[in-house]
Formats: structure tokens, sequence, C-alpha cells
């Protein structure tokens, strides 16, 4: 007698490639996976712990749980249609994306195996940190926080999640539990003067971004000579609310002992990020009298050339007039005039005369 | 006494799956130019049944043996290519259509299941 392979396999249709004794089989049976896949990625993963029921066919079969091979299988199946049900539950199914929950399967079950296969959608992060254009920004510290839901409610406080410092890749981190998530660069930025020509005594808010710090976290805004961007002339707390740095300050003389340039920087810093705001100018209020040889106070449109150079026009009312001088600066001559005599200026307490030419 | 055996050669075995595997291939023909009449007609009769013997030739190395498990085969062979299991966005599918320890019916089974799941979720692969 001639042999020949003989195989194992079911089903109605002969061996293809060799001739066969078939080994008729007449049950079936139901092969199920569970996969899970990021959304829009081909790399899949097996998922263990998945509650699998089979329904409605002619045979019935206790549940099964899918293997480390995200399987599970149901045998000596009568020949009929079988709904296949996945249940994604406890630990494990914060991980998917179960809204909407994965649909049954029904699928006739003949002789030989039928698959079924599922697909749940992890909960992954992706993220990155790139400048305006979209190319990355490697090396800034991030932070990623977390509202953790349980059931429906998100808690009420962020989390930290975790904290790195950017690449030129993007962070993506599989399997993370569901809840809402915020991502936040750890830089301080947008730092403003409310007003870019202080005046010594009058008050001035300082601010800058910080989105990623938490409220009351503690920052500063340190002040500096534009030319000495090392040495502090003076320091200023305060803490992040809603995302925002802010302080007020009333510059004052002593505090800008050593100023030198008139123009001052503020260096706004939580933690060890920070950044250094545009340039401020900075001045003195003065009040200029403007007496003529006789003692009478004059009132007349003045220009008052300042140690600097500038010119600045005044309006001398009763005598008096009020200029904002540059720091470090004074008038120095008052023109043009039809009088002649002595101007007195009186700043910060002190009295000086300049001549006013004839 | 040793029994006398009948051995038949390859050549011998060839001559009589002939004319089996050519009504396996008509029929596959059949089939592939229904459901894949823009790729059938693109490459033309004769190109179309030598892509049907590649597949069926595939097949066999997977250990595919029954017709409806080559005509699942053939046809992923038309819609994502002959190297579908081993390049591209469903290489994925080599491991499964390797497996041992899984029949025929189920690697196929579950390499199409697998398919439709990903359809279903929106995450055909292209």
């Amino acid at each position: 007698m001639a042999t020949a392979t003989t195989t194992t396999q079911s089903g109605s249709g002969q061996e293809v490639h060799e001739p066969v004794h078939s080994c008729a089989k007449t049950k079936g049976s139901a092969m199920c996976e569970v996969l899970t896949a990021r959304d829009g990625s081909d790399k899949t993963t097996a998922v263990a712990d998945v509650k699998v029921e089979l329904s409605n066919g002619p045979t019935s079969s206790p549940a099964k749980t899918t293997t480390g091979q995200g399987r599970a299988e149901f045998t000596a199946l009568d020949a009929g249609q079988y709904t296949v049900t996945i249940k994604v539950e406890g630990p494990i199914a914060k991980f998917y994306d179960l809204d909407p929950a994965p649909a049954p399967q029904t699928r006739a079950v003949t002789t030989g195996p039928t698959a079924y296969s599922f697909l749940l959608k992890s909960v992954w992060i992706g993220a990155a940190v790139t400048y305006e254009n979209g190319a990355p920004a490697p090396g800034v510290p991030w932070i990623l926080r977390v509202k953790k839901r349980t059931g429906d409610r998100l808690a009420a406080k962020w989390s930290t999640h975790k904290e790195d410092t950017s690449t030129k890749e993007d962070y993506v981190e599989d399997y993370v539990s569901k809840g809402r998530y915020q991502l936040a660069a750890k830089v301080v930025t947008a730092p403003a003067w409310s007003e870019t020509d202080l005046v010594v005594g009058t008050a001035v808010t300082l601010t800058a971004k910080c989105a990623w710090a938490e409220d009351e976290t503690s920052g500063k805004f340190e002040l500096f000579d534009v030319l000495d961007p090392a040495t502090a002339l003076h320091t200023l707390t305060a803490k992040a609310a809603a995302g925002k740095l802010e302080a007020s300050w009333t510059p004052a003389t002593d505090q800008l002992g050593s100023l030198k340039s008139g123009l001052l920087v503020f260096k706004a810093s939580v933690g060890d990020v920070a950044a250094f705001s545009p340039v401020a100018k900075i001045g003195v209020k003065e009040k200029v009298e403007l007496v003529d040889a006789a003692g009478t106070k004059l009132t007349k449109r003045v220009v008052l050339r300042l140690s600097n150079g500038q010119d600045v026009e005044a309006n001398v009312n009763n005598g008096e007039v009020q200029i904002t001088l540059p720091w470090g600066h004074a008038v120095a001559r008052v023109s043009p005039t039809s009088v002649s005599g002595r101007v007195k200026v009186e700043a910060n307490g002190g009295t000086r005369s300049v001549m006013v030419p004839a | 006494m040793t029994k006398p055996t009948l051995t038949i050669r390859a050549v011998q075995m060839e001559a009589l799956n002939g004319p089996r595997l050519q009504a396996v291939e008509d029929r596959l023909f059949q089939r592939v130019t229904t459901k894949f009449p823009a790729t059938a007609g693109a490459l033309g009769d004769a190109q179309t049944r030598q892509l049907i013997r590649r597949g069926m030739g595939k097949a066999r190395r997977l250990r595919l043996g029954l017709e409806p498990h080559v005509a699942a085969l053939v046809d992923l062979v038309f819609e994502f290519g002959l190297d579908f299991d081993t390049t591209g966005p469903l290489s994925w599918a080599h491991a499964i259509l390797t497996e041992r320890g899984l029949d025929a019916g189920a690697r196929i089974g579950l390499v199409i299941a697998r398919l439709e799941a990903f359809e279903a979720a929106g995450m055909r692969p292209a």
C-alpha cells in the first residue's frame, strides 16, 4: 500500500498540496486573543487576565481568562454561531480605553478552530517640547502631572507623575493609568514690567509666567544693573498663583545704591529656572525752581538741558516745575530764557543751583 | 520476512498532484479576479496566475494545506503583497503564521481576525 502524508487537518476541503487521508473532526473550537496597541500603531502586545465569555451557541462553556499570550480557547464546540464577549475588569482596566467597551464578536464555528481577535486601545502618553516652529527643544526640564481617575471621578489635586528633561525624541510612556494629564515645560517665561519707565517712589509690578508651578510655590525677582547682571541690587520674594509670579515694587534710592547705568533688568526665578526681563529705565522726580535775579518766581516754558545731554521741555509755573531726571543725571542748564540768574534744583532732599544764561 | 513497500517518488507525486493543483489554481483565479478585480486587471491573466502560484507556494511553506486556508492566504497576498508577513505593517503576521502548536486554521484565522480587529478599531494597516 502506498504511504502518503496523513494530516490532522480538518474540514471539508482536501489538502491542496499533497494526497491526504482526511481525518475529519466533528467539533470546533473558538480561539480568542486579546491584544492592545497604541492608537495608530501596528505594534501589539498580548493582554493577560481578561475575562472571555462564550455565549449564544449550541455548546455552553464556562468563562475563561486570557493567558500571558492574550489567548483563551474554548474547545469541543458543536457547530453554530457563537458570540465571544470580553470583559476588562479589575486593576488592568485602568490601562485601556474602554469607552466604548469592546463589542462582542459573533462568528460561525464549524469544525476546526475559529479565531476571534480583540484589540484594545491602550492608554499612553506622548509628549514633546518644541520651539514654536515645531523643532525639538532638547534640554528643557518638564513636569508631567496627573489627576488620577477613580471610576468616573478625577482626583481634586494634581500630583507629579514624572519629571525629566526633554531630548530630541518625543517622550512616550505606555500603559499609564487613565486620568487627566498636564505637561508643562519647567520654564519661566514672559518676564515683564508693568512700566518700562520707572520712577523712584512709584510702584511698579513685576510679572512672569510659570505655568508649571503650583500655587504657593516660592519664587523671586532679583533686580540688576543691566551692566552687572551678576550682582543683585535688590530682591523681592513672590509666590506663584495661577501659573504666574507677581510682585509689586516701589523703587527706593537706597535699594539702588550701586546702580550705574540707570537701566534695570530683573531675573524672575522659580527653583532653578529663571528668565531675564527686558530693560527698564529708572529716573528720579525732581522739583526745579526757577527764580530770576530779582527773586521773582518765573512762569514760562523752558528747555532744561540735562547732564547726559538730553533736553527736556518744561512749563514752569510760579517758579516751579517737576521733572523726572534719568538716574544719575541732573539739570545742567536752562535755556532759552529772557532772564539771567540762578535756578535752584531740589531733588532727594538736596538743593542745587544752575546757571540760567542771559 | 520483509514486506515489500511501494514508494512514491517525487516525480510521481507531482504527476498525481498536478491536475488537482491546476484545479485549485483555477478556482483561486476565479476568486481573486472577483475579489480583487483592480489588481488582477492590472496584472493580467498570466501574472495573476503566477502570483496565485507563488501564493500557493507560500502557503505550502507555511504549512497551510486546506484549500480555504490557502485561499485566505492568497487573498492576503493580493491585498497586501506577497511578502506582507515579512515586511511592512503586517509583519506581525509572520510570527502567527509560523507558530508551532497552532493548527493551520487557527494561524490563518488569527491573522484575519486580527486584521478585522484593527479595522474595527480604525487602525487598519495601510
